[in-house]
């Protein structure tokens, strides 16, 4: 009896441990982009296999949950993390990030001065309209800023671009408003248009995604990422009726959760 | 009919037995004592001091309060004395017990004297917002964006906010600006009191700390216990760093609440999980880590003698307690298991049955406020669940089946989960209102598992600080097993039936009635129990 014991300890043991290596050695192959349901916030995952590109981290730590369930465990890097403006509700969750993880490069505004001087303490690249970063299949090409800001409104000092990844057109807005509308429009208008999945601008704020842009661009579908009851009354009332009266289907974070694109 | 009238005398006669049993051991008497006396007359100051702070009427309370006690002690002395005459007992027994009353009487006076003193001058503690230097006791960096701390100001402790990011240590002296005010209750939670419990009186919604002292020196005999406070946490953060470093959340925080018991935060669907699974004891310090530890140790070190093995265990549940930081509910689950290692110790098994009235009346003595902590009455409802439900239940499912035996197994796994959540619920249905119906199974199926995570993550923190490169191969068995418990979790968290809304309070006590007379009509008063058992083949 007491022998059988043995055996079965020694067992469970080589179990375990046959299990760890698994888990550790296990193949990871994820194409995906993942817009978190971080509350009132913005942020987006670019992955490809064990390969991340961040954009944004919310106001809190959820971006921390959110890595830990989607990131491989082994993998303690986020090779990339775009700060698209220096609002706290994106930039806030990357300092918790920071304690956990390593980070490759950050991706920041060439205007945000000293803002960001606490990021630019390690490597970092400021990126500007016309800038194009490929890795593998994923191709970034930068819309927006340009160097000086354009107004005093840090929103539209975001960094804004087009994603090509996975057969997919994706526009991410950032908190530009309609001013950066117009003049991406301007700029871009044919490089923009059948858009297969947008981040509506300022989380689905008035003062952003206006008609005429949506009518344009004509997004299969549009994410509005903000938290429930939050102050400002996110997502308006305005930019919803603009979709429905284009027919176009929208996705609220907080009521729905997690959008993954694979 | 007769067989009704027969159950009546069954019953009767028990609690007899049982009257003569308490009778005969002056320390139940004594632990209950303290017990309803420390209630009623908490109770009693508690409405005094509503009514009004007034000097006189405190006085004639202490004076009351004085009075009770020689007259409970006449009526114990009049009882012994006959005793003593016919030869049944030892006058020593007389003296010890009006020692320690006399002991508890002191306390008590203390402990309402130091508090008439706060309440009485309690605004020349409050302010505006304004610059004030406090001494930081305890941090809790639990919640997402901020970190609870823990202060003291003129001598008195208070709670408040302070942002996530500032770097803090326990005894730093920081200039903060900040409003003071008096706490305040909820709507359906009495605040106020939860904070006496812990001795604190004031309260702050936001600090903003504009320098600290990091500097610390001992200056009287209360830093000592701050100082090593201070210490720990810095060596607990650097663990907890490690980990933090290896594993994803909530992997991470699940092992550290595993391993020292720190309060942790995890994602708010998960954290609900958690509680409707009934799983939450697991990642808090608490009597079961004790246990597992007292049991491991005597597993590891059975090459040598009992007696050594046993000051090992007590020596290594000592540790993990100042490991974890020496809060409240771990140090009061290491006194338990002190007090059950020196029973052993002593040989007697029947001092089991002593285990919990000593336990109660020590920890009264130290702190007399304990009796209303929620924590604490739910620990010895545990402790009580398992001395005394467990064996009830194999005595019933012996007479059911009858068996010789229930197996070990069994009641390893799963007849002790039972017991446990059987007699906790009268407390949680009469005061959270609410009782998880899955919590047996989640349990049954989480603690096994806990256990070897336990070791293991133990030798993979370990070798971390070794082996850096190697220790990631090594943490991957913590990590799957804990993913393992995250799955288990939010199944069990997430069945919508799981957790029972119980809208009427006294259900609760229905089923502690009925507990009492399951216990008293089926507890083998012969037999040894659960516990002895467990610990007698060490």
């Amino acid at each position: 009896m007491l022998k059988d014991l043995k055996i079965f300890k020694i067992l469970l043991s080589l179990f375990w441990i046959g299990l760890g290596i698994f888990s550790y050695r296990a193949n990871y192959q994820n194409e995906r982009v993942i817009f978190f349901d971080v509350g009132q916030g913005d942020s987006i995952l670019i992955q490809k296999g064990d390969f991340e590109i961040l954009i944004d981290g919310g106001v809190d730590d959820s971006v921390v949950y959110k890595m830990g369930e989607y990131m491989k465990w082994s993998d303690r890097v986020i090779d990339v993390v775009v700060i698209t403006h220096m609002h706290d509700d994106h930039y806030g969750g990357i300092k918790y990030l920071m304690e956990r993880y390593e980070i490759g490069v950050f991706l920041l505004s060439p205007n945000c001065g000293d803002l960001c001087k606490e990021f630019k303490e390690y490597e970092f690249l400021e990126i500007s309209q016309g800038m194009d970063i490929e890795h593998e299949d994923i191709d970034i090409n930068v819309l927006w800023p340009r160097v000086g800001s354009l107004d005093k409104n840090l929103n539209n000092d975001s960094i804004v671009f087009l994603l090509e990844y996975l057969d997919k057109k994706i526009l991410l807005m950032g908190d530009a408003e309609m001013e950066v509308e117009e003049i991406i429009l301007e700029n871009y208008g044919l490089d923009i248009t059948n858009i297969d999945i947008l981040k509506a601008g300022h989380h689905c704020s008035k003062t952003a995604s206006t008609y005429e842009f949506l009518k344009i661009i004509n997004p299969d579908m549009s994410i509005c990422s903000c938290g429930e009851d939050n102050r400002f009354g996110h997502p308006h009332k305005e930019t919803l009726d603009n979709f429905r009266n284009l027919n176009l289907q929208y996705y609220i974070t907080w009521e729905e959760g997690d959008y993954i694109v694979e | 009919m007769k067989n009704v009238l027969q159950i009546f005398k069954f019953f009767y006669k028990r609690f007899i037995s049982l009257g003569l049993y308490i009778k005969n051991i002056p320390i139940l008497y004594l632990s209950l004592f303290s017990f309803l006396i420390t209630l009623m007359s908490t109770q009693l100051y508690e409405g005094i001091e509503i009514y009004d702070k007034n000097i006189k009427i405190f006085t004639i309370f202490l004076l009351v309060l004085s009075l009770f006690f020689i007259l409970i002690t006449l009526l114990i002395y009049r009882n012994v004395s006959h005793s003593v005459k016919e030869g049944k007992s030892n006058p020593k027994v007389y003296v010890q017990l009006l020692f320690l009353a006399v002991l508890l009487l002191s306390r008590l006076f203390i402990s309402f004297i130091k508090d008439y003193k706060i309440i009485k001058n309690i605004e020349s503690f409050t302010s505006n917002f304004k610059q004030q230097t406090v001494q930081v006791l305890d941090i809790s960096k639990s919640k997402g964006d901020i970190q609870e701390i823990v202060f003291e100001y003129k001598g008195v402790k208070g709670v408040g906010r302070v942002n996530w990011f500032e770097n803090l240590k326990i005894g730093n002296m920081c200039n903060t600006y900040m409003e003071i005010e008096e706490p305040e209750n909820f709507e359906d939670f009495n605040y106020v009191r939860y904070l006496k419990n812990k001795n604190i009186y004031l309260r702050s919604s936001e600090i903003k700390i504009e320098s600290c002292n990091s500097e610390f020196s001992i200056k009287k005999l209360s830093d000592i216990f701050l100082w090593l406070k201070r210490n720990l946490r810095i060596f607990r953060e650097i663990l907890s760093k490690h980990v933090e470093k290896y594993l994803p959340e909530p992997q991470a925080s699940l092992l550290i609440g595993i391993l020292f018991g720190s309060e942790r935060a995890f994602s708010e669907k998960f954290e609900q999980q958690l509680r409707i699974s009934g799983t939450t004891h697991i990642i808090a310090a608490s009597g079961y880590n004790v246990t597992i530890l007292i049991l491991a140790s005597n597993k590891i070190f059975n090459f040598i003698k009992k007696k050594y093995r046993l000051l090992i265990s007590l020596l290594l549940i000592w540790i993990y307690c100042i490991l974890s930081g020496l809060g409240a509910s771990i140090l009061r689950a290491t006194m338990m298991g002190t007090i059950t290692v020196l029973a052993l110790l002593s040989g007697n098994v029947r001092n089991t049955h002593l285990l919990i009235p000593s336990g109660v009346f020590f920890l009264i003595l130290l702190n007399p406020r304990i009796i209303f902590d929620i924590g604490f009455q739910l620990s010895i409802l545990a402790t009580l669940g398992l001395i005394y439900v467990l064996p009830s239940i194999e005595e019933l499912l012996k007479r059911i089946f009858s068996l010789k035996n229930v197996p070990q197994f069994l009641e390893d796994n799963f007849l002790g989960t039972i017991s446990c959540t059987l007699s906790t619920l009268p407390i949680s249905i009469s005061i959270f209102g609410k009782f998880s119906l899955l919590s047996v199974f989640a349990n049954v199926l989480v603690l096994p598992l806990t256990e070897s995570t336990m070791l293991y993550g133990t030798i993979a923190l370990v070798s971390s600080f070794i082996l850096e490169k190697f220790s990631i191969y090594l943490f991957s068995i913590p990590y799957i097993q804990l993913r393992i418990f995250q799955r288990i979790v939010e199944f069990f968290g997430s069945i919508r039936w799981g957790y029972i809304d119980v809208k009427t309070g006294w259900i609760g006590w229905i089923v502690g009635i009925f507990l009492f007379l399951f216990c008293i009509y089926f507890y083998p008063l012969d037999e040894e129990n659960y516990y002895v058992k467990r610990f007698k083949d060490l």
